[in-house]
């Protein structure tokens, strides 16, 4: 498999308006809120002079478009800009709060694969009851909500069982154990629903290529069934799995928001609720532009990753 | 049509039989629990037994007796009762978010799809600009700007939606637009305005709907969501998210207080499900909305 760079490039281009868009988006955001951000972010107890401070250091008497460029020329540098409420760096907020949000996105995904996958090629192998069994648990994976779940499994796990803490959290390093028995929960809760979705795209995928007539040649020349599933069908399936996947990383990463609000996780959701509840508006932008960056490059990512799995991908980009 | 291709020839009539079977099914017991589900909203003060902000100090937390099946919650109140009204408040937001959705996108993606070229690119860019934000993360930028309430939570998750009906719709215009009839109807002077809303739209609108009915049974699990979290539906207004963000700090005196409005909520979801795929075999027979 050759690396689709020519793909790569196209794709890596067609990111920065995108990026520029969002940040656009997101810079507007504190503008559209009505009345004076300053005193809308610093409440009413504020001081008129602590108010100026912040006028002055957000250029608030400036045009929109030199504030943009103002606030943009620090995003690039990583500077996303000071909390007034808690005198910190944005960015030392959300550096904080991101390992523990990137920890539970890919804890979650990997629930999502564990249990994903092998459903959906055991439904795709065995039509009849797995296959029912496995549109059953989509059905219903689909239709609980994640956080009620995360609360159904605090009640099991940790109220009636006590096996697990409710809610808290370590980082990896001091007590690696503990960090992921504060995860098991969050996890599971975030990752079971999107197992629904990879499960159904699998056997969907899986399906369609043991139909193919390739796959009746493999047979007839007596090709094991086991070298067929991995080799061939999987191999065959995978960019449409990868896609699903990058889909179910937006879902993740919106999800994650409200889950680490039920597990009392300190990640980037935690960070943007309260910010939102504190009209702390730095905050909010620097939270929802660090997720919204994070989405748009995984996407990137899966699209690139995709023409690497299927050529045709990628000579159709280039064409 | 591979599976039929792949059975024997006489198992592909039955095979067949049986989707569309499986498509009636699950779209009577959809339109079943929908329609359940519209009726209870809309006459919550007729079925609730008793008076939903009635407090009882003395059944503080109580558990389910025959009067009040569904027990009491932390402040004495009837769980049913107020599980009655939360209905009316959350499927009012999931409809209302799916409504104006229909309202804006649909239009985008027929002028979008029925005129092509510059105007696609002109209308759908700012739509795929919508689609770069997780669709969660959309809804708080937006309560951010406009604060939280039930107005504030349609506006929030219809935005999610807009990008959906815009592209579903665009795609089906698209298809429409060149087909024999719409170039007929122009050959017979047919205004561009006629012929969309007679022409493309009927033929378009199909897949959309098939959407609006998933898109609603998530709107209930978004609403859920940003409520549970306090940035939603506010309290005194009971709202399935709401319900549960109340009953949270009681979970092991009061459990039932977490499970009703969670059992509430699978249960539209999975109505507007079997809805979405019933109808998907009548409106959407060329499978757009998949």
């Amino acid at each position: 498999m050759r690396i689709p760079w020519l793909f790569l490039l196209r794709r890596l281009v067609l990111t920065i308006p995108v990026l520029g868009a969002m940040s656009v988006v997101v810079f507007l955001v504190l503008h559209l809120v009505p009345g004076d951000p300053a005193r809308t972010m610093l409440g009413l107890r504020a001081t008129p002079e602590l108010v100026e401070e912040v006028r002055a250091s957000m250029r608030l008497d400036e045009s929109l478009p030199s504030q943009y460029l103002h606030w943009i020329e620090g995003v690039v540098q990583g500077d996303l800009g000071r909390d007034h409420l808690a005198g910190q760096p944005v960015g030392e907020i959300i550096g904080g709060a991101l390992p523990v949000t990137f920890e539970l996105a890919f804890l979650s995904m990997l629930v999502a694969l564990g249990v994903g996958l092998p459903a959906g090629i055991l439904a795709a192998r065995r039509p009849g009851r797995v296959r029912r069994a496995t549109e059953g648990f989509v059905i219903l994976g689909t239709s609980i909500p994640d956080f009620w779940l995360g609360i159904m499994l605090i009640t099991l796990f940790s109220t009636a069982l006590a096996l697990l803490p409710p809610s808290g959290y370590v980082p990896f390093a001091d007590d690696p154990i503990g960090n992921l028995r504060y995860f098991v929960m969050p996890a599971l809760a975030l990752g079971l629903g999107q197992a629904a979705f990879i499960a159904r795209t699998t056997r969907a995928a899986v399906e369609d290529v043991l139909r193919a007539p390739f796959v009746l040649f493999l047979r007839a020349k007596g090709v094991p069934e086991p070298v067929i599933l991995w080799r061939h069908a999987l191999r065959n399936a995978a960019p449409q799995i990868v896609t699903v996947v990058g889909i179910l990383t937006g879902v993740l990463l919106g999800g994650a928001i409200v889950i680490e609000t039920i597990f009392g996780l300190p990640g980037l959701g935690r960070v943007l609720i309260t910010a939102i509840e504190q009209r702390n508006y730095t905050v909010v932008q620097g939270a929802v532009l660090v997720i919204a960056a994070t989405f748009i490059t995984v996407n990137l990512v899966t699209d690139v990753l995709v023409a690497w799995l299927d050529p045709r991908v990628a000579d159709g980009g280039a064409a | 049509m591979s599976a039929a291709g792949a059975a024997t020839p006489a198992a592909a009539p039955r095979r067949l039989a049986r989707r569309r079977e499986g498509g009636t099914w699950s779209l009577r017991v959809g339109a079943g629990i929908v329609v359940a589900l519209v009726l209870v909203a809309v006459c919550a003060s007729v079925l609730a037994p008793h008076d939903r902000d009635a407090i009882s100090a003395t059944d503080v937390l109580g558990a389910p007796t025959p009067s009040h099946p569904l027990g009491f919650d932390e402040a004495g109140r009837d769980v049913l009762s107020r599980l009655l009204y939360a209905y009316r408040v959350s499927l009012g937001v999931a409809l209302g978010s799916v409504g104006v959705a229909l309202l804006v996108g649909v239009p985008i993606g027929l002028v979008a799809g029925f005129y092509g070229r510059w105007i696609d690119l002109l209308l759908m860019r700012p739509i795929d600009m919508m689609l770069a934000f997780p669709a969660l993360l959309l809804s708080f930028v937006l309560i951010a700007v406009i604060g939280t309430g039930v107005r504030a939570a349609i506006i929030a998750i219809a935005a999610i939606f807009i990008p959906v009906f815009a592209r579903v719709v665009r795609t089906a215009a698209l298809t429409v637009s060149s087909l024999a009839y719409v170039d007929a109807a122009r050959a017979r002077g047919a205004s561009n305005l006629s012929i969309m809303l007679r022409h493309v739209l009927p033929n378009a609108i199909g897949p959309a709907l098939v959407q609006a009915s998933i898109l609603a049974g998530i709107a209930i699990q978004i609403e859920a969501a940003i409520s549970f979290v306090g940035l939603g539906v506010q309290p005194p207004t009971p709202s399935l998210g709401v319900m549960l963000a109340d009953g949270r700090n009681f979970l092991s005196q009061a459990p039932w207080l977490e499970i009703v409005p969670g059992c509430a909520i699978a249960v539209s979801v999975l109505g507007f499900i079997l809805l979405a795929d019933g109808l998907r075999g009548r409106l959407d027979p060329y499978g757009v909305s998949r």
